[in-house]
């Protein structure tokens, strides 16, 4: 009998108790959330549409010499829409988002709804051209020597984008990379909201 | 004569110590000045604590950039600092406002200073009246007890 209640005993100490078990369920709680939290960012490979006070404001002045010698100003592309890319040649998602933004102009020059320009975000004028010349890509870079663009939009480490309206006016902004796709998407929902 | 000449010569080096030490008009006499203390006073909008003028992130770049840009071409300090509090947000300033809870940080050291100097001037004076005080018969009896007391 006396041998029954030592085991019962035993068991009893032997058993977790409730606080162990809380602890379980709270550290396999937190465990999840941060897997959960780690594979959002860096599976989804982009289109992250981010918050910037120039959203719904006339987008700032942008404009000034090209790569390429030539001048760019946003205000010559009124009536359609415009991507504004910030990029540096040395930014590794820049590269990987390169593909992405040669697929959306190659789409959208024909039609000629949309169309894309990059500025240069502390970057050389020749690292860059060689980066296009390697990698392809026939769009204005702006080379923004000042940086007044880059503080002007706000743009705090490439890559960053902007879609403006065919009105000037900023309609959406993306910190890192964005795909085409992501793109063509918000371009649809806002051309469809009249912006 | 004496306690005169000691209250002439504490003010004497008060009024040095505050002229030298004066914070002045906190106005930079050159534009290379002003840029210098815009970007001492902007913080890197992307690092941890350090201003943009310590920074190598490429954005402290393009901000110690167009802060230069913008001296140059005669902007004032304010209008700089609203249009990076504007594009960064106000955390970027590394300046209490002028105005509101966060003027407290200006007006709580002089405060603090005047109401130290009073009180110090306040006890000299007490110490001063104390010390002029003469000494009575009975306190006299005293000592010479006390000192007929010690074997």
């Amino acid at each position: 009998m006396s041998g029954v209640a030592d085991r019962e005993a035993t068991q009893h100490r032997d058993r977790p108790g409730w606080a162990a078990r809380a602890g379980v369920v709270v550290v396999a709680a937190v465990g999840l959330v941060l897997i959960v939290a780690l594979v959002r960012s860096v599976g989804d490979g982009g289109d992250d549409r981010a918050a910037s006070p120039l959203l719904g404001e006339v987008v700032p002045a942008l404009a000034g010499p090209t790569l390429d010698g030539s001048n760019f100003d946003i205000d010559d592309r009124r009536g359609q829409w415009v991507v504004v890319n910030f990029f540096a040649s040395w930014c590794v998602p820049c590269l990987q988002e390169h593909p992405e933004l040669q697929a959306f102009v190659d789409a959208h020059e024909p039609i000629g709804d949309a169309s894309l320009v990059s500025v240069l975000l502390n970057d050389r004028p020749e690292d860059a051209a060689a980066f296009f010349a390697e990698h392809g890509g026939d769009w204005p870079v702006l080379v923004d020597e000042r940086s007044e663009a880059v503080v002007e939009f706000g743009v705090t480490a490439p890559p960053e984008t902007y879609l403006v309206s065919p009105t000037g006016v900023v309609a959406a902004a993306w910190i890192g990379q964005v795909t085409q796709a992501g793109l063509d998407a918000v371009l649809e929902e806002l051309s469809g909201s009249g912006s | 004569m004496g306690q005169r000449l000691a209250w002439v010569v504490l003010a004497v080096l008060v009024a040095v110590v505050m002229v030298v030490y004066a914070p002045g008009d906190g106005a930079p006499a050159t534009a290379a000045e002003r840029s210098q203390q815009l970007k001492e006073t902007t913080l890197c909008p992307v690092c941890d604590g350090q201003n943009v003028l310590e920074s190598n992130a490429p954005v402290a770049s393009a901000i110690r950039a167009q802060i230069d840009e913008r001296v140059a071409a005669g902007d004032s300090d304010d209008r700089i600092r609203a249009l990076l509090a504007d594009r960064y947000g106000d955390d970027v300033i590394a300046l209490p406002p002028a105005s509101g809870v966060g003027g407290l940080v200006w007006v709580v050291p002089v405060v603090a200073l005047v109401v130290a100097a009073a009180g110090l001037a306040l006890t000299l004076w007490r110490w001063r009246v104390d010390g002029g005080r003469a000494v009575s018969d009975d306190d006299r009896r005293l000592v010479e007890q006390a000192r007929s007391d010690r074997p």
